[in-house]
């Protein structure tokens, strides 16, 4: 079944816990909704390497989504719990801003009720237009959102007024933002902290290790318990469900956290084929791996590195 | 593992655990569902339902009004009760004082006799006139009831820190009360509580009182500050579904309804059966053929950059 909406995006985060200032992160992504086993699904996907991230399910009225109006631009939103103090902030990506606002109307009707149908929803009026929107009509054109007071509905902008910049951020603010950001290095400054094992073996990993490598499926079959109802050759499809099941990411949990918290013996590496230092942490754990890097898989994995 | 001195493990507060905890305790004809909203038409869906258990958390600020109510004596409201004396049993506890009180119910149909089982009956009968405290430690020292809820522990060779499960429930963090009524009247059973608490006589429909009750309590909460959930305790789906889509005067418009619910049922049990087998072993050599098989493979390097980066980010976020 297709996703019911998906909606071009980035992703933004509070620059430290608790910052009130919100920054977008320059990946290219998408906002999808899916009602599956009638619940809703809603996840952000990246358009540069297709994973999935931050797979919500959301139940009717649980949440809200709605445009931060602190945000001048008028393209940062904000998904929001009434049932906890989540919250997740986004930008939307396409090259026009024309149709922020339905797409923003559209997440938020869906969130509220299932059986939604996208582009049905009468619009709100925006306070910044001369003119009263014709409700459901394409519209012409999309003046800039006077700051602030532009929300997207009443009860969005109570939801947000806690949520994001104290102030209107001007232009000037927002540049700076974005050079700061830039000037961060994004990818290289993490490079000094150790990746967790329920990162570098998360679903989609695992999903697209053994698609692209179904070669070592016979491997791990028989490691995992009977009684599972497999075949005795699974195909990727068969075993997926089974390896990204939430006890799988409860086991690789508990490894990182073993690793982290004293390591492991240097006699349990050796038997895994590994040095014995590789028990001393999650860094020397995931060096001795990529060490086993086998030369064969040199060219596939140059081809990788161009995707 | 590292044993909790009491000897029970933490485990976690999923429906299917609960399904199947019941089954190996040996009550017959009764699931755990998921109950995602107490509107009339969802609760319709899932009737018959035999008992509620709210579970809840405080995540911060005041911890609103504990309950409505009038405390009642356990023995003479013929209401069975047993106090939580141990850790990590709260979820088990709740299970057992709901069932405990759902009378059995005889049924010419296989598979849709509701029976406590040998196991509890011989519980109950041995308990018979002690108080809720004494009842809670007849359960914490079942051997039986301590194998079973052990054996749905989350395995691992390791020293378990629950700190190691930042995105998952963790029992513990959680309260669980059971809603259920006993000869007319609604009751709640908080095993951290010292005695039953009544709630209302209970019209020919039970779960409209205890709908109002859990919503009057929900809303004593300030908003945002309890995480909450409920479970249902129903009459097993699948031997009633099954019977009624054999039966050949079921009207066609039935006939699919019932079918794609069958099936709903079906892939549930399937899914739960799956996850709890996965539970019962030790899942690290797959774990660590899967990590091998990435680093032959060259597929993990820059994954791992890639995500720590990704994950502070979400830290960021949280």
């Amino acid at each position: 079944m297709a996703a019911l909406i998906s909606v071009p995006a980035g992703r933004s985060v509070r620059r430290s816990q608790d910052s009130k200032w919100v920054d977008p992160l320059p990946e290219k992504g998408l906002i999808e909704m899916k009602l599956e086993d009638d619940l809703m699904h809603m996840w952000w996907k990246s358009r540069e390497n297709g994973a999935v991230e931050d797979e919500l399910i959301v139940f009717p009225g649980e949440a809200t989504f709605s445009r931060v109006g602190q945000d001048p631009s008028g393209r940062t939103h904000i998904l929001k719990f009434s049932s906890s103090d989540q919250k997740y902030f986004f930008w939307f990506q396409r090259a026009s801003k024309e149709g922020d606002l339905r797409a923003a109307v559209d997440i938020n009707e869906l969130l509220q009720d299932p059986t939604y149908r996208p582009g049905t929803a009468a619009l709100p009026e925006q306070p910044a237009e001369s003119f009263p929107p014709t409700p459901g009509a394409p519209r012409l054109s999309h003046p800039e959102p006077a700051p602030a007071a532009a929300a997207t509905s009443s009860s969005a902008s109570t939801s947000t007024a806690a949520a994001a910049a104290p102030a209107p951020a001007s232009t000037e603010d927002m540049a700076r933002l974005l050079v700061e950001w830039a000037q961060s290095g994004g990818l290289a400054s993490s490079q000094d902290e150790p990746a967790h094992l329920t990162d570098v073996l998360s679903p989609s990993n695992i999903t697209a290790l053994v698609t692209a490598h179904p070669g070592i499926i016979s491997s791990i079959k028989p490691l995992l318990p009977g009684g599972l109802d497999l075949p005795e050759n699974p195909s990727p499809q068969e075993i997926i469900p089974v390896l990204t099941a939430p006890q799988f990411t409860d086991a690789i949990a508990s490894l990182d956290n073993a690793l982290r918290s004293g390591g492991l013996p240097g006699g349990m590496m050796r038997e895994l084929g590994l040095p014995e230092s590789a028990g001393t942490g999650v860094k020397a754990f995931l060096d001795a791996l990529k060490a086993l890097k086998r030369p064969e898989a040199q060219g596939e994995d140059e081809r990788m590195d161009e995707d | 593992m590292a044993e909790d001195p009491s000897g029970w493990s933490l485990t976690e507060s999923d429906p299917q655990v609960f399904t199947q905890l019941l089954r190996e305790l040996g009550v017959k004809g009764l699931q755990v569902d998921d109950l995602y909203s107490l509107d009339a038409a969802t609760l319709e869906v899932l009737k018959p339902i035999h008992a509620l258990i709210f579970l809840f958390k405080y995540i911060g600020g005041d911890e609103g009004q504990e309950t409505s109510g009038i405390e009642v004596d356990p023995l003479e409201s013929g209401v069975w009760f047993a106090n939580q004396v141990i850790n990590n049993s709260c979820g088990t506890l709740a299970a057992l004082n709901a069932v405990m009180n759902i009378p059995s119910q005889w049924s010419e149909h296989s598979g849709e006799e509701i029976a406590l089982g040998s196991e509890l009956e011989n519980l109950r009968d041995f308990g018979a006139g002690m108080s809720a405290f004494d009842l809670g430690h007849v359960l914490s020292s079942s051997d039986r009831i301590r194998e079973v809820h052990n054996s749905f522990a989350r395995s691992s060779p390791f020293s378990m820190d629950p700190s190691a499960f930042p995105e998952r429930e963790k029992e513990d963090a959680y309260h669980f009360v059971a809603y259920l009524p006993v000869n007319g009247v609604l009751y709640e059973l908080d095993g951290l509580r010292r005695t039953p608490v009544m709630h209302a006589a209970v019209e020919h429909d039970w779960l409209v009182q205890a709908r109002e009750t859990i919503e009057a309590r929900i809303a004593t909460y300030p908003p945002g500050s309890v995480m909450f959930n409920l479970l249902a305790v129903r009459s097993a789906a699948i031997p009633r579904l099954t019977r009624l889509l054999n039966d050949p005067t079921l009207p066609a418009e039935s006939h699919m309804q019932l079918s794609d619910q069958l099936e709903y049922e079906n892939n549930k049990a399937n899914k739960g059966r799956t996850e709890n087998t996965l539970r019962q072993h030790n899942l690290l050599p797959a774990v660590f053929a899967m990590l091998k098989a990435m680093g032959e493979t060259g597929t993990l390097v820059d994954e791992a950059r890639v995500k720590g980066q990704d994950r502070r980010a979400r830290k960021e976020k949280e």
